[in-house]
């Protein structure tokens, strides 16, 4: 009762095919909207659980969209908004969730005391930030218009089905026109910065100094694919380092004082890597490139032996980014402009070379002589960011080999998908038991 | 609650032991994320009974199914699904206690086939409470091969190149 009289309220996480209640939501929708009220709804649908940018869930938006379409309701205002802690929220539930422990009931109480720190306030910085507000109608009619303009004059009937196409169009380009708002107005926290160093590095631990450096670094990086990084006031990176250090906790990142510079480690990859992941999305690109150059450089041998003939390297972007589709949220430029763009910076930050052939078509890619001689900083930067991901793929593939039936068994066995699911992670958790106690098959 | 620190101490120990480089590779979310990707290539065939007590269940699709040797029983490294398994490997990283090779693959191969096993056993144990039968009603099978058949017109004329 507290939540509705501060104005929210509840709707059933699934719609199944209740038309009944499908259209009591619109018209509570519609009612709302019509008689001024503000709405706040969270696009991503949930928070995110990796510290990834989720795909937008298009459900609310798709009532407030008909709302306006249907001429029910003359115009809504949106305004993106991004909120960010310097602190993930309830990392430490959805870690173990993550691990395979049944997730607990979410309740008030728990909300409130102890169970999660929102109330507690141990955050560090909240940073809440707003997008230009503009009309919704106007977006529309935007969007008529240039769809309109591709094939000669299409009829607005949205009863018809060609234009029910044309709605779904709309609502997905809003969905992520929203969401690239959002994306436009947030920050990289300090605490995300540091926990994307700490992940990127070769070794066990970095040292105050090198620390800063790698900050510095990947400030640069990020406000250069277009990001921003909190405003850190007058205060002098060291200190904000310190105070993100003191937020992340010594439970995340430890160190040591009794060597000749306090040097810092990661104690907790896990919990790290959602920090990492909050800023993942603006390399995605570069680190795709990264994995599949890698291919030739982890075979070793000269420089020129690792470097990689062009098509080798599109085929297994390809294959990377339709394997990770669901998983990062890409560009939407499309890959071929997109990897060109990628492939250029790349190539000015003196990260790889380019060989291109008589007619300036880019016949081979490596790395350059300068990555090289930098002990490959900025390429394993990249690498390392993708990684895990790639592992996490690998074997969940490496799982698929365990549904084949096993030698006289009927064909046509089907198995519960949480259960092969579960068993891919104990596929991993368990292994050396299980390679001990089985007896080879035959 | 011992339960919940136990995992994390193993994957620690195998991370350590350098047979897995990332820990966070051991995760619910990216998982099913694979599982659905495996779904939409058409690598699985998952059915969702109209019925609200059976959970989703899946199975490898026919033309992905890996062989196995007829004189020993065991999974053969090779065929479709196994060059799937060693593109990905091919951008995996490398560890300072880890090079891919045969005795990689044998070994893994030996562990999912093992867990398999467990799997199908479970899955023929129908009189456990709640289990999800092992067999599709006749009007699921007819409405897979539609899903199944739909799925693949969608691939071929889907562009699903993202990047």
């Amino acid at each position: 009762m507290l939540i509705y009289s501060l104005g929210a309220f509840y709707i059933r996480r699934q719609f199944g095919d209740d038309a009944l209640y499908t259209s009591l939501v619109q018209s509570y929708v519609d009612t709302l909207l019509r008689s001024g009220h503000n709405l706040e709804c969270f696009i991503e649908g949930s928070r995110s659980r990796t510290g990834k940018l989720l795909p937008p869930k298009f459900g609310i938006l798709s009532f407030i969209l008909d709302s306006i379409m249907s001429g029910r309701v003359e115009d809504a205002i949106i305004c993106p908004v991004s909120t960010q802690y310097d602190k993930v929220i309830e990392t430490e539930g959805y870690v173990t969730e993550l691990l395979g422990v049944p997730k607990k009931k979410e309740n008030l109480a728990d909300f409130l005391t102890g169970g999660s720190s929102v109330l507690s306030l141990r955050l560090g910085r909240v940073d809440v930030r707003f997008h230009e507000p503009w009309s919704l109608r106007g977006f529309i009619d935007e969007q008529i218009a240039r769809l309109s303009k591709l094939p000669s004059g299409i009829d607005i009937d949205w009863k018809d089905t060609e234009n029910a196409v044309v709605r779904q169009k709309i609502l997905r380009t809003l969905g992520y026109k929203v969401l690239s708002d959002i994306n436009d107005v947030s920050v990289v926290m300090p605490t995300a910065l540091i926990g994307t160093v700490l992940l990127t590095l070769r070794g066990r631990g970095v040292g105050r100094t090198e620390l800063i450096r790698r900050v510095e670094w990947l400030t640069d990086r990020v406000r250069a694919k277009g990001g921003r990084v909190a405003h850190y006031g007058h205060a002098p990176l060291a200190d904000v380092i310190e105070r993100g250090l003191d937020v992340l906790g010594k439970d995340l990142v430890g160190v040591l004082n009794d060597v000749a510079e306090p040097t810092y480690y990661a104690v907790d990859r896990f919990h790290l890597s959602f920090y990492r992941n909050m800023t993942i999305h603006l390399f995605i690109s570069e680190a795709l490139v990264a994995a599949a150059l890698y291919t030739k450089v982890k075979l070793g041998g000269g420089a020129a032996i690792q470097d990689i003939p062009y098509e080798d390297l599109c085929d297994q972007i390809l294959f990377l980014s339709s394997l990770f589709r669901g998983e990062f949220i890409f560009p939407a430029d499309g890959l071929a402009t997109n990897l060109n763009k990628t492939l250029a910076g790349l190539e000015a930050d003196k990260v790889i070379h380019i060989q291109r052939d008589g007619e300036g078509k880019i016949a081979k890619v490596g790395l350059s002589d300068a990555e090289r001689a930098a002990g490959r900083e900025n390429y394993d930067f990249y690498c390392f960011l993708i990684w895990p991901f790639v592992e996490a793929n690998w074997l969940a593939a490496v799982s698929l080999m365990g549904l084949v039936p096993p030698l006289g068994s009927e064909s046509d066995i089907w198995i519960q998908v949480s259960k092969a699911q579960n068993s891919a992670q104990l596929v991993i958790i368990h292994s050396p038991p299980l390679i001990l106690v089985l007896p080879v098959s035959g | 609650m011992t339960d919940t620190r136990t995992p994390p101490q193993l994957g620690k120990t195998l991370y350590h032991q350098g047979d897995l480089s990332y820990f966070e590779a051991v995760n619910k979310e990216t998982l099913k994320n694979s599982y659905q990707r495996f779904e939409e290539e058409g690598i699985v065939h998952v059915v969702k009974s109209k019925d609200a007590k059976i959970p989703p269940r899946l199975r490898l699709a026919p033309e992905w199914m890996p062989q196995r040797d007829p004189a020993t029983g065991e999974l053969v490294a090779s065929g479709r699904l196994w060059s799937f398994t060693e593109k990905i490997a091919s951008s995996r990283r490398e560890g300072k206690n880890r090079r891919d090779g045969a005795t990689v693959s044998t070994r893994v191969i030996k562990l999912t086939d093992a867990l398999g096993r467990r799997l199908f056993e479970e899955a023929m144990r129908v009189d456990v409470k709640g289990a999800a039968p092992p067999r599709l009603s006749s009007e699921e099978a007819r409405g897979l091969r539609k899903a199944v058949k739909e799925e693949r017109r969608r691939r071929k004329l889907e562009n699903r190149a993202h990047l």
